[in-house]
């Protein structure tokens, strides 16, 4: 079987995305795409955040849903996996920007940031 | 200065205590309170640190004797709160205290009277906000599309945001007159000396009036100063946190209205790298409003379902039906990082050739527009992803926590005048050994022009 995307199809998605749509849905099952994501994320063999490939599962099931993946075919006992295959929440990429939170009540002293505000200040 | 309430005041008003019964934004809960607030008549001096936000408007209030005393490290800490949405009101329209609840929160009526002949934009006002803005439908004052120092709205938050932290700060001895030393964060294209000259010919002094309280307060605006958003959020956060500051820092704060950039440099601003992108909140609720009649049909969603969207995650339709729009949410925000990268790339680097985007050691981003929602997903992740091509060296920070006026503070205390006889590292000093002044101020207050018309007032408004 061969999947081929009609034109346009990924305009949302980044280019690396695209690439690795592109790379494993040249034949295969559904699942096996499935597959072949969950066991080279795993293994770090593909840099994609994982919200990322949860919107490419979702993609596709909506164009197998509306019939609109050209050349696609799903047998009738294929069940859609679940966008959770690849883990139930977003916010566990791993490329996430750092999150910095500073406690007011551990600061130093008035004078020591006074003096870096003036330094920082060009003064 | 003392916030908390005492148990029976609600039953000496003779109305429901509603504190704790209410959810409030964050910030806002010092609102919270049915204290009984009084006038007392006599001059303050204080000091004004304030970020008008297009959801908020928040900000330290200091006066000059706190800075003397050893307080200021306390005092810095503490973050005034209130809502930035208003409805403007006529004073028939309402009752003048909320019959329900007698909480500040549920009592926020004000009227302003400004008397600056210089003034180009009218802000004299009569506003509800907070609980008692429920009371009332139709369209709410928000800061809008316009440079925030041409809009009333901006205006019309600063001052009521001096009147009602000035009845929390001072409670039962509120002065009848307070003399301001002011720094507010703006978005960069709001600093040009042209837009710089309307802010200062408009915010010269005014008498505000708490109805439902009956606090008459006359506020005289003695100095300004001001600093741009992004530059406030960014260096507070490198002067708190005591962290070196890397060699090239490219931070943005995303707000309602818009987003701006700041570039440090070895640690300084570079002035002419300082772009603002309409790029905002408000333009993300149009997208996911666009978004979602494409995808469900129907008539374009009230602002409150958009927002409450953006926070949830759903769109609520009566009491049992939701849509889930956590996709459609996500697609806006791709769209918006893109927009924001692409404004970013055009404004500051093709335009700023001395440096690129290969050299940035860090790229911070701050402010509401950043939130993540109850659904985990910020704008940050994709504007991290698409900026990781472009700026392959750097560093991703997302800054949480609200520091634009402690920024402020840090950045403009040295240079005010609010201690006039005393250096801003000799109160800083105080801290350890608090100072006592020998003698009063030498600086006298200069009484504004309009004085008279201003005290008539004052007297006109008491009588309402």
């Amino acid at each position: 079987m061969r999947i081929e995307f009609p034109k346009g199809f990924l305009t949302l998605r980044t280019k690396k995305a695209e690439d690795l749509v592109e790379h494993h849905l040249t034949e295969g099952t559904f699942w096996d795409f499935v597959a072949i994501l969950v066991e080279e994320k795993a293994e770090d063999k593909v840099e994609v955040q994982l919200a990322e490939m949860q919107n490419i599962i979702k993609m596709i099931q909506s164009q197998i849903a509306s019939g609109n993946l050209g050349g696609a075919t799903v047998s009738n006992n294929t069940s859609l996996p679940s966008p959770n295959v690849f883990g139930d929440d977003a916010s566990k990429s791993t490329v996430k920007p750092r999150v910095a939170d500073l406690d007011l009540n551990l600061l130093g002293d008035m004078k020591q940031m006074f003096a870096r505000a003036k330094k920082m200040e060009g003064e | 200065m003392e916030n908390n309430v005492q148990s029976n005041e609600s039953q000496v008003l003779g109305k429901t205590d509603l504190r704790n019964q209410r959810t409030f934004e964050p910030g806002e809960e010092k609102l919270n309170t049915n204290r009984p607030f009084k006038s007392k008549d006599g001059r303050a001096r204080v000091g004004v640190w304030i970020d008008g936000g297009s959801t908020q408007t928040r900000g330290i209030m200091m006066t000059d004797e706190e800075a003397r005393s050893g307080k200021m490290m306390e005092v810095f800490k503490e973050t005034y709160v209130i809502p930035s949405t208003s409805h403007t009101v006529s004073t028939r329209a309402i009752p003048s205290q909320n019959s329900e609840s007698d909480l500040l929160y549920d009592n926020m009526y004000a009227m302003t009277s400004s008397f600056n002949t210089e003034a180009t934009i009218d802000f004299k006002q009569v506003t509800i906000r907070g609980g008692m803005a429920e009371l009332v439908s139709g369209e709410e004052n928000r800061v809008g599309s316009k440079l925030k120092t041409h809009d009333p709205v901006f205006y019309s938050n600063l001052v009521d945001w001096l009147g009602y932290t000035s009845m929390l700060k001072f409670g039962d001895e509120i002065p009848t007159d307070i003399d301001i030393h002011m720094a507010v964060a703006l978005p960069p294209d709001d600093l040009t000396k042209f837009n710089l000259n309307v802010f200062y010919k408009n915010m010269k002094s005014f008498v505000w009036k708490s109805v439902p309280h009956d606090i008459t307060i006359k506020f005289n605006i003695i100095e300004i100063m001001e600093k741009t958003e992004p530059e406030a959020y960014i260096k507070a956060y490198y002067i708190l946190s005591g962290q070196d500051v890397p060699e090239i820092v490219l931070h943005t704060d995303g707000g309602g209205r818009s987003s701006g950039t700041e570039l440090l440099v070895s640690g300084v601003s570079s002035p002419q790298a300082r772009p603002t992108h309409e790029i905002g909140g408000t333009h993300l609720l149009n997208d996911l409003n666009d978004a979602y009649v494409d995808e469900y049909g129907g008539r374009p969603l009230p602002r409150k379902k958009l927002e409450e969207a953006i926070r949830t995650g759903y769109v609520s339709l009566g009491e049992k039906t939701r849509n889930d729009v956590v996709d459609l949410i996500k697609i806006a925000k791709d769209q918006k990082a893109s927009e924001l990268l692409s404004s970013i790339r055009r404004k500051l680097f093709d335009s700023h050739s001395k440096y690129s985007q290969d050299e940035v050691s860090v790229v911070s981003v701050s402010g509401r527009l950043f939130e993540e929602g109850d659904y985990g997903y910020s704008i940050a992740e994709k504007f991290m992803e698409l900026a990781l091509i472009e700026m392959p060296n750097a560093e991703f920070i997302h800054i949480k926590q609200p520091y634009i006026p402690q920024g402020l503070f840090l950045l403009t205390f040295q240079k005010m005048s609010l201690l006039s006889d005393v250096s801003a590292n000799e109160a800083a000093a105080s801290e350890e050994s608090p100072y006592t002044p020998s003698a009063e101020p030498e600086t006298e207050v200069q009484e504004p022009a309009d004085a008279v018309l201003v005290e008539t007032e004052a007297e006109q408004m008491k009588g309402e």
